[in-house]
């Protein structure tokens, strides 16, 4: 669907060649400052690049206008401020785009795994960081499922379940992997939580210094000696019967 | 009918008694009017319902460009007045005036470009990579204000006595130079905004979450960053040009308008107008009455008014 060729900009990002397909769920890590909000930022058409070029369906992203562009992918990026004289569902039905209805099962499906249900009648200035970003995500979702023509389309996620706790981020990583599984939704989701990504991606974009060091299936990217070499921090691998766990050495 | 329209319907019937109420302020009474006294009913005519059209449209004005400010700066404390969009319109308005002698339709032309080039700068100045930050825009405006101050002064210092009179005048702000062809003018420039701004309504929406959002909404950003800065710029110019410097009506109608139909777009940008058009025609119809037969500047009711509300404003934001 997504696809990036020998793309660069500015100084951010560095000859990057990526495919994003329908289906797969690609976790984005790297160090601070290795350009992951920035490939993001591409992806989500808000910044042309310098060089090389971001298609979407093998046309140029940039001759999508941004009302069709918003038919494709959903993206939240890291600023999304919460602070707004805003309803939570009000911010919710600010992800519908014009004239779509949004189909009621969906909608009770996106208020259940973020737990909306209690926080939508509430101004947004009285709720917490957390529960803000709960909505934030809520809007994306909506946007990603309110469309009228049925295709695939991407969901951009820019250190979106940071602020979420366990109960939450686990229920939305469920319902990402359970909506990714049908093949109408491709994500891209960034984070500093090296076991999230181990157990809960298809794919692994590994980043550095604004360039890709590793992209590929999970497996294959996140191996100890890739990701101490991009962190500069010894990383090992345990097998435990529960599956491989991701450690850290302590200093 | 849905809550936010039932407000609006009831807002509207209240701006027309507001309206009715300033129709009927001043040395002819009611009495005299009903007493088919040709000479109120001149007065009626000629000189009150220019006047009454003039306030209302300018309020009108004033309310949607301050709420169109505070969504695309994402600042509750944006206004035309407060970071010098309105003091650049005067300020081109009144150079032009005491050096051109500048006045009717070219006078708004200038207003219009002052204000223009306040704004747009502003936007500038305040704007890193998409992200506009608002201490940044509240000094940048001060810094803007101060300019456009001084050259107003400057103005005022090159100005004739008899152009000093008139200039001081309409810089205090004030709808008594109110003409029926000066008034048809606001009147048609507020159908303009009104009608542009529904087509609006997404990006006014869109930019309350930040430029980055509004454009993954699928916001068309740059060209409506245009629209509303020239649309602002449009709307300040007129009702400088025509009415002098009326202050903290940009600032307080939204807020009011907030208070009474929450803040998306569809509800809040006519109400908006709406209630810049209330405060004006009341405040006129006061600045008219307290001190009859004479009259105070409505701009500086306005400012006396104002300025104990934006205190409020603060402390309330400091306690939230």
């Amino acid at each position: 669907m997504f696809e990036l060729r020998r793309v660069g900009w500015a100084d951010r990002i560095r000859d990057v060649s990526l495919c994003w397909q329908p289906g797969q769920r690609v976790a984005l890590i790297g160090p601070n400052g290795a350009g992951k909000s920035s490939l993001l930022q591409l992806l989500a058409g808000q910044q042309a690049p310098d060089q090389g070029e971001v298609l979407l369906n093998g046309r140029q992203l940039q001759t999508y206008s941004a009302q069709a562009q918003a038919c494709w992918r959903a993206w939240l990026p890291q600023e999304s401020g919460g602070d707004v004289p805003l309803t939570g569902e009000q911010l919710l039905m600010l992800g519908r785009l014009p004239d779509v209805p949004v189909d009621v099962a969906r909608w009770a499906e996106i208020v259940e795994v973020l737990g909306l249900a209690s926080l939508l009648a509430r101004p947004l200035m009285q709720l917490s960081g957390g529960q803000r970003q709960r909505l934030q995500l809520g809007r994306v979702f909506v946007q990603v499922w309110a469309q009228r023509r049925n295709h695939a389309r991407g969901l951009l996620l820019d250190e979106a379940l940071a602020a979420l706790d366990v109960r939450y981020r686990m229920q939305v990583l469920a319902a990402l992997a359970r909506w990714c599984g049908t093949g109408e939704l491709a994500l891209v989701w960034s984070s500093h939580d090296l076991n999230e990504a181990l157990m809960h991606s298809t794919h692994v974009w590994l980043m550095c210094g604004g360039g890709v060091l590793a992209a590929g299936e999970t497996e294959a990217v996140m191996t100890e000696k890739r990701l101490s070499e991009a962190f500069q921090w010894p990383i090992e691998r345990l097998e435990t019967p529960e599956g491989p766990v991701l450690r850290p050495k302590p200093a | 009918m849905h809550s936010g329209l039932r407000v609006i319907v009831l807002t509207t019937c209240m701006v027309a008694v507001a309206a009715l109420l300033n129709l009927l302020t001043g040395r002819f009474t009611p009495a005299a009017l009903l007493a088919g006294d040709p000479l109120a009913w001149q007065v009626l005519w000629q000189l009150r319902l220019p006047r009454m059209l003039q306030a209302a449209a300018v309020g009108g004005l004033l309310g949607w460009a301050g709420m169109a400010m505070q969504s695309l700066f994402r600042n509750p404390l944006a206004d035309p007045g407060l970071i010098g969009v309105s003091a650049g319109a005067a300020a081109v308005a009144v150079l032009g005036l005491a050096v051109l002698g500048l006045q009717g339709v070219e006078q708004m032309v200038a207003a219009f470009i002052g204000g223009l080039a306040v704004l747009g700068l502003l936007y500038r100045l305040a704007t890193r990579h998409g992200v506009t930050d608002l201490a940044w825009m509240l000094l940048a405006g001060i810094a803007l204000n101060a300019v456009a101050s001084a050259l107003i002064g400057l103005s005022l210092y090159l100005a004739s006595d008899e152009a000093l009179r008139l200039l001081t005048w309409w810089l205090l702000g004030s709808f008594g130079g109110a003409s029926l062809v000066q008034a048809l003018v606001v009147v048609g420039m507020l159908l303009v905004v009104m009608l542009v701004s529904p087509m609006l309504t997404r990006a006014l929406d869109g930019f309350l979450l930040g430029e980055a959002s509004a454009w993954q909404m699928g916001v068309d950003t740059q060209q409506a960053k245009r629209v509303l800065i020239v649309l602002t710029a449009l709307a300040v110019g007129v009702a400088v040009s025509t009415s002098g410097m009326i202050g903290f009506v940009g600032l307080v109608a939204p807020h009011i308008a907030r208070l009474w139909v929450g803040g998306l777009h569809q509800y809040l940008a006519p109400m908006s107008v709406l209630v810049g058009m209330g405060l004006t025609l009341l405040a006129d119809a006061l600045a008219r009455w307290l001190i009859e037969p004479a009259e105070l500047p409505v701009g500086l009711l306005l400012s006396a008014l104002g300025g104990p509300f934006f205190l409020w404003l603060l402390l309330r934001m400091r306690r939230v």
